[in-house]
């Protein structure tokens, strides 16, 4: 083996160490106190259980509804020709490089409005539209060929049709790291509960631990399991996060 | 180790919104016993508290305060019962000087304390051992 190798191997794992080194120590003191952590905080301490729940019930639901959306508004934004096109995607790319701050006052009026202001729908409603997602698909499926779709056409009228049975298979890598993205965003979103809700026992869990005044074994549990779903979810799809990564890499 | 993941996701979420909807008769099986109350409650006047289904009160001749303690699933672990201070319209006595409380408020409350003082204030929380 080569000398700068073993040089560029050791500033490797130093970097390595630096990067794993807070989530290795979280980990380490959270199983400090044996399992008593975890117990209390899946028996014991029911407000952090709950914000648990509300952080899976809100990230899946608008991740998802978010996927559903976003891929039938970026097949209109990648193949449908329309007048104001370019503009529309112009705006959304607009809304994207905005500060997420600046749309958190008009998203509290609204739904003060609406009467969603301290539900889950508060959280759910804003993050199912946000333009991250459709600009993301919109880039992948102007990859798609015309011509598999042209063909499709001969079958059936139907664009829904082709839209789930042509495009979304081709996509597919691409939709799992939209949907793994969009769910990281909402699960890591602190905030928007913030502005959004007021009752303790709505608030997702990253609100909770934005508010931690102590620093125990308990508290190290909580960030564990806070981390558990995400990183479940990302080595569940790696391959697919990763090929689409090599995708766009190679586009 | 994909399936093993997928697993793994599956017993996270289960456990979870098992507990989740299974917690409170959890938190009330191994409720663990009152050690803390108002410190005046426990000075001077003589505190009784009991888990359900213990129905029988015995407090002698003076008319007690009662408190419903209901389990607050929003609250932490040391500050778990929500104390509320309860009229008894309907509590029998007898010779003794035993009461028997309204089933209707044993069947409504996950403990209930019963001093002579009016220290303990409606709407706070009571500590448990930890």
């Amino acid at each position: 083996m080569k000398l700068s190798s073993i040089v560029i191997s050791i500033f490797i794992i130093i970097f390595a160490c630096i990067f794993m080194a807070p989530v290795v120590i979280t980990i380490f003191l959270s199983c400090t106190d044996g399992l008593s952590p975890y117990v209390d905080f899946f028996v014991w301490e029911p407000t952090y259980l709950y914000a648990l729940t509300n952080s899976i019930i809100v990230s899946f639901t608008t991740s998802f509804a978010t996927i559903l959306i976003s891929i039938l508004a970026a097949y209109v934004f990648a193949k449908v020709k329309f007048r104001g096109c370019s503009i529309l995607f112009f705006l959304y790319i607009m809304i994207l490089i905005m500060p997420f701050q600046v749309t958190l006052l008009p998203q509290y009026i609204v739904s003060k409005k609406i009467g969603i202001y301290d539900t889950l729908g508060a959280l759910i409603l804003p993050g199912i539209f946000s333009p991250f997602a459709p600009i993301l698909l919109t880039q992948m499926m102007k990859f798609v060929p015309n011509e598999v779709i042209e063909a499709a056409r001969l079958e059936t009228n139907s664009t829904l049709c082709i839209i789930t049975q042509i495009i979304v298979p081709f996509i597919r890598p691409g939709i799992i790291c939209t949907w793994i993205l969009s769910f990281s965003e909402t699960w890591n979103a602190v905030a928007e509960p913030r502005f959004l809700m007021e009752s303790l026992g709505k608030m997702p869990l990253m609100y909770h631990l934005g508010n931690l005044t102590e620093v125990g074994f308990f508290e190290f549990a909580a960030v564990v399991i806070s981390m558990l779903l995400p990183y479940l979810l990302f080595t569940i799809f790696k391959s697919e996060i990763v090929e689409n990564i090599g995708m766009a890499k190679l586009k | 180790m994909k399936k093993f993941s997928i697993a793994c996701l599956i017993i996270f979420l289960i456990t979870v919104f098992g507990f989740n909807l299974g917690g409170q008769y959890i938190r009330a099986f191994f409720s663990p016993t009152v050690t803390y109350m108002y410190p005046e409650l426990t000075t001077y006047g003589e505190a009784f508290y009991w888990s359900l289904p213990d129905a029988t009160v015995h407090f002698g001749e003076t008319e007690p305060y009662i408190y419903k303690l209901t389990l607050d699933d929003t609250r932490t672990r040391e500050q778990a019962y929500y104390a509320q201070k309860i009229e008894i319209p309907n509590a029998v006595y007898d010779d003794q000087g035993n009461c028997f409380v309204d089933s209707y408020i044993l069947k409504n409350s996950d403990m209930i304390i019963v001093g002579y003082t009016d220290a303990m204030e409606d709407g706070m929380y009571v500590k448990i051992k930890n």
